[in-house]
């Protein structure tokens, strides 16, 4: 039966093809905006698989830096050097039985994850990744992120509200404290950033900063220390926005079971868990292009310059480091493995830094960032609520306030 | 795994089988939940020397919801037993237990005289695995993470999991 | 001026703490001991699972005496000169590692050994049963299977990694069936 319906069916197919293959120019050169849409699309869906192949490594990353640092060797068992652990994690997660209690409002309770994960996926639209690589620059770019990305508050009170659960609800009315108080420093630091630029739009602002100076066109090198400041204090806000240790305190798991999560288990904690992290590469892309320059290359190879200072000093420093590692620890323990596979890392970005400069230093800097984000969250412990409320409206918008009205005295005199 | 009765074992089932059960095995987030000393002994075994991160299973989480391995370190006295119950019933499965400790295991030193204690954690929910010591040492913890790793890997195939209580029958062969 | 020196503080001790974690990262080794791969040297007097050595034991009950939670279970059968321990358990799971038996035994028949990794999946595992005295080797016509265990069918549990026992005590009725 099976090659009979095979051989009428063929002729059918290659008709329809012909057909298709005939009209589609003519409809496609018609109707341009279907191959912008298709080709959009195609790249946002790049953009979040890579986000997930980030989150899973960040994630796998995070154990083994958490481990060193605490003189341990994560996770060892899983693959060579824990490296399976990425992917077995996820699967397990989405295996796992998904509960909803019964006194949960269901809807809401189903629905929280995906309105956290959608607002901070979306922020991810107008990142500037290269000069050419952005999914839409918009002129309100900056504005976009601070207000999307504040719709993962109401996924999380929606996940806390619903999930009927003392502990969820706390968390959530801690989560509104926090993020609506931290909301104001980080909108005050952009703010100078914005006025130095005279515009929203993230692209813009990027290439304000690009220049032949490399690193001294950055906005955190203009009129030192003000921007220094400014951008240390929209770090600081960034680490409580995106709820991340020191600034855990609405998954405080010490107080609060495990937050406005607590109820949650498999598959939809994951996703809270990716927009977590996804939202800790928001921070830290957005801190890159408000204040590291975005995607502009450093002029690595142009002589005595600060930027060639810098990249060469930091590389003879990786490169000391890594010979004391090898030679003192790796090699008496013959882990050769691990050389091979550092010194493949090591290729491969420099390999990155010259094919797609822009898009590797975007990154390097932004993963940077993150690796700050995490030595910080292994360094420190958590604040009370009321120190936390404290260091936000007593120190970080008066300080915050301070800096916008020097940058706007400067700006004026400037020019 | 829900598709054992329906068909029969082929490379494809099985082979999946196999990855899912690795998947569980490599990745038991046990739950934050000490009872006594044996607890003390649970935290060594997550701290630098013996590293239950080696395993994957240095997740800690606080909440039943999100672990898949409840270890229960340390003396269930009856008040807290309600508890433990409580907590077991709120993890999702799969779910593992293992009892730590002569205490988890049957009362330990209250065996004869304590009024008080559960005797035996077997009693109120299913037992995957019992670490014999009072309290084991970190070692010991680690050997019963490896043999309930190990079982995990059989599930399936060798065990099947029966929600049966107390009973020293729990887990039988798959033929018996 | 309060307000800025704590501050200052803050960001200071902020930098103390990143400089204590980022040495670690770098420089320290790592100490983990690799368990399965690699064991700690324990101590000497470490107290492991109890081994009872059956060509010793006299059958004095005197650790089962001194056992303050009755674990160790011993059993007689015959009268006189027949008598002769049947039955010699030690049950784990109840055992608080107190070493009390050990001191109480006369003969050094029941002693603490490095052995810890016994843990198992059933109850039943942990019931360390020993081999019958030299005595009952004496009377092979008269020898009478301890009452059998309900052992788990071997192939599945794995079964607890007891001691080896000494093999001029290995009796019939072992703790493997």
């Amino acid at each position: 039966m099976q090659p009979v319906t095979a051989s009428v069916g063929a002729p059918d197919l290659k008709d329809r093809l012909d057909v298709l293959l005939t009209y589609l120019p003519s409809f496609l050169s018609s109707h341009g905006e279907i191959v912008s849409a298709v080709f959009l699309l195609i790249v946002a869906l790049a953009v979040l698989l890579g986000v997930s192949v980030y989150v899973c490594l960040a994630v796998w990353l995070e154990r083994k830096i958490s481990a060193d640092m605490q003189d341990r060797l994560g996770p060892m068992r899983v693959g060579w050097h824990g490296v399976v652990q990425m992917l077995v994690d996820p699967v397990k997660l989405a295996l796992k039985e998904d509960l909803c209690p019964g006194a949960a409002d269901r809807p809401f309770f189903m629905l929280a994850p995906f309105v956290v994960l959608a607002a901070s996926f979306a922020t991810f639209a107008v990142m500037p990744f290269s000069a050419a690589f952005i999914l839409a620059d918009l002129d309100i770019g900056v504005l976009y992120v601070a207000s999307v990305g504040a719709g993962v508050l109401v996924g999380l009170v929606m996940a806390g509200w619903a999930s009927n659960n003392k502990w969820a609800l706390f968390s959530a009315i801690r989560t509104i404290a926090m993020l609506v108080s931290y909301e104001i420093p980080v909108g005050l630091s952009i703010v100078t950033v914005v006025m130095m630029v005279g515009s929203l739009s993230t692209q813009k602002i990027v290439l304000a900063q690009l220049s032949d100076a490399g690193m001294a066109g950055w906005h955190l090198f203009r009129f030192p220390p003000v921007f220094m400041v400014s951008f240390l204090v929209f770090f600081i806000a960034g680490l409580a926005e995106v709820n991340r240790t020191p600034f855990d305190l609405a998954e405080a798991d010490s107080e609060l079971v495990a937050g406005f999560h607590t109820e949650y288990s498999g598959m939809r904690w994951s996703f809270f868990f990716l927009a977590e992290y996804a939202d800790m590469l928001i921070v830290s892309m957005l801190g890159t292009v408000l204040y590291l320059g975005g995607w502009a290359p450093l002029t690595v190879t142009r002589p005595l310059t600060i930027d060639f200072w810098v990249f060469w000093g930091m590389a003879a420093l990786l490169a000391w480091y890594l010979h004391w590692l090898w030679t003192r620890i790796y090699l008496p323990r013959g882990e050769y493995g691990l050389i091979v596979v550092q010194t493949a890392i090591l290729i491969a970005i420099a390999l990155a830094l010259l094919v797609v400069p822009s898009l590797a230093w975007f990154l390097i800097k932004s993963l940077a960032l993150i690796f700050v984000m995490m030595w910080l969250r292994w360094t420190l412990p958590r604040p009370r609520i009321d120190q936390l409320m404290y260091l936000c409206w007593k120190v970080l918008i008066p300080v915050a306030f301070v800096n916008l009205f020097v940058v706007g005295v400067m700006r004026l005199y400037w020019r | 795994m829900t598709l054992q009765n329906r068909f029969e074992d082929n490379v494809i089932l099985t082979t999946v089988d196999a990855a899912i059960n690795y998947c569980r095995a490599s990745s038991l987030w046990p739950m934050t939940f000490g009872l006594a000393c044996c607890a003390i002994e649970m935290m060594a075994t997550g701290m630098a020397r013996y590293d239950l991160a080696r395993f994957g299973a240095e997740v800690f989480r606080p909440s039943p919801r999100q672990s898949d391995l409840m270890i229960v370190a340390g003396t269930v006295s009856l008040k807290m037993a309600t508890r433990l119950k409580t907590l077991y019933d709120q993890m999702p499965e799969p779910r593992y237990v293992m009892s730590l400790g002569s205490c988890a295991n049957r009362g330990g030193p209250y065996y004869l005289y304590g009024y008080h204690v559960l005797k035996g954690v077997d009693r109120i929910v299913p037992v995957d695995v019992y670490v014999p010591g009072c309290p084991p040492i970190p070692e010991a913890l680690l050997d019963g993470l490896m043999k309930l790793q190990a079982r995990i890997r059989e599930e399936g195939r060798h065990f099947r999991r029966l929600a049966k209580v107390g009973g020293e029958t729990q887990e039988g062969p798959k033929g018996a | 001026m309060q307000y800025v020196e704590d501050i200052f503080r803050t960001l200071l001790t902020c930098a103390q703490g990143m400089r204590i974690t980022m040495r670690h990262l770098l420089f320290t080794d790592n100490i983990t001991v690799q368990y399965p791969d690699h064991k700690r040297v324990l101590p000497e007097r470490f107290r492991g699972v109890l081994h009872a050595d059956s060509t010793k034991c006299t059958g004095c009950t005197l650790c089962a005496r001194a056992c303050p939670v009755n674990c160790i279970i011993i059993e007689f059968e015959g009268k006189g000169k027949d008598r002769r321990v049947a039955r010699f358990e030690i049950d784990i799971s109840t055992c608080m590692w107190c070493g009390l038996c050990v001191e109480a035994c006369r003969e050094s028949a029941i002693e603490t050994t490095l052995e810890y990794e016994i843990s198992c999946y059933v109850q039943d595992d942990m019931r360390l049963k020993f081999g019958l005295g030299p005595k009952k080797e004496q009377l092979p016509a008269e020898r009478a299977e301890p009452p059998a265990p309900q052992a788990p069918s071997s192939g599945q549990t794995g079964g607890p990694s007891t001691p080896p026992e000494s093999p001029g005590g290995s009796a019939p009725g072992g703790q493997q069936p």
